[in-house]
């Protein structure tokens, strides 16, 4: 048993994070349940951030790269969805397997 | 143990769970629940990790912000029938644990390795006054500039969802 936390730990939960995310935006059809995965694996690359950030703590770059991050992820939140209520809009549906009209 | 140790477990523990219930939930409402609550749980590990101000950051624009945007979103929607799809093949199952599998033993010795433990911190490490200060002075631009990315972000959003109008049909005209 590891007495103390390493910078394996937060590795290994970031991993875990984006995994579990990654996992649900390859197979969830439900666009917005898509976009919610993505928010997973964004918050797993901040967490990286702040955790390299706590192992290197003289300069607290990582923090301010984890503030912008965070912020173009909540644009990206917000556009997502406004394509979900469009979608809904004129085609009707959410399932990313309904949504054909881009299809070759 | 020590506290911190305790602790990180503890918010781990429930950001995967939630996370996976994020992934596994058939409700959108119960997604949108889940993934707040995997936001709490991370927010917590930025407090393990003494980064107060990014912990209140998660905690107001993502647990806050975010998920009630998704809510809102899902709330305006009209829940449809549950169909349920069925699963990938099973070849693509195969393929994907053999993947998964390759990947823990490239990526696991790795892991084992990084015992790197953390050291001292500096005074106001993590306030908002240390990163405040580097994002008005170093990062200044970048600052600006993700400024400029919301106005943008805001136009686009508006453009998206507004209802175009017929030419012809002004309002008020009889």
């Amino acid at each position: 048993m590891i007495s103390s936390l390493t910078i394996g730990h937060y590795l290994v939960l970031s991993g875990a994070l984006f995994v579990i995310g990654m996992a649900g935006f390859l197979t969830r059809r439900n666009l917005i349940a898509t976009l919610m995965c993505i928010e997973l694996m964004l918050n797993a690359a901040n967490l990286l951030f702040v955790a390299y950030n706590r192992f290197n703590p003289h300069d607290p770059a990582g923090q301010v790269m984890a503030v912008f991050s965070i912020v173009i992820a909540a644009g990206e939140a917000a556009v997502g969805l406004a394509i979900a209520v469009a979608a809904v809009r004129l085609l009707g549906t959410v399932r990313t397997d309904e949504l054909k009209e881009m299809k070759g | 143990m020590k506290p911190a140790l305790v602790m990180f477990y503890l918010f781990a523990a429930f950001s995967l769970a939630s996370a996976l219930v994020v992934v596994l939930a058939r409700s959108p409402m119960r997604c949108a629940i889940a993934l707040m609550c995997t936001f709490l749980g991370i927010a917590g590990v930025y407090g393990v990790l003494h980064a107060q101000l990014l912990a209140v950051i998660q905690v107001l624009v993502y647990a806050g912000g975010v998920t009630a945007l998704f809510g809102f979103v899902i709330m305006t929607m009209r829940q449809g029938q549950q169909v349920r799809y069925p699963g990938p093949f099973m070849p693509v199952r195969v393929l994907s644990l053999l993947t998964a599998g390759y990947l823990v033993y490239l990526v696991g010795p790795v892991l084992l390795e990084a015992t790197r433990v953390a050291g001292q911190l500096p005074a106001g490490y993590g306030a908002a006054r240390l990163v405040g200060r580097l994002l008005f002075s170093t990062y200044l631009v970048p600052f600006e500039a993700v400024g400029i990315l919301l106005v943008m972000t805001t136009v686009a959003v508006i453009s998206l969802t507004t209802r175009e109008r017929r030419p012809g049909k002004e309002e008020g005209a009889p």
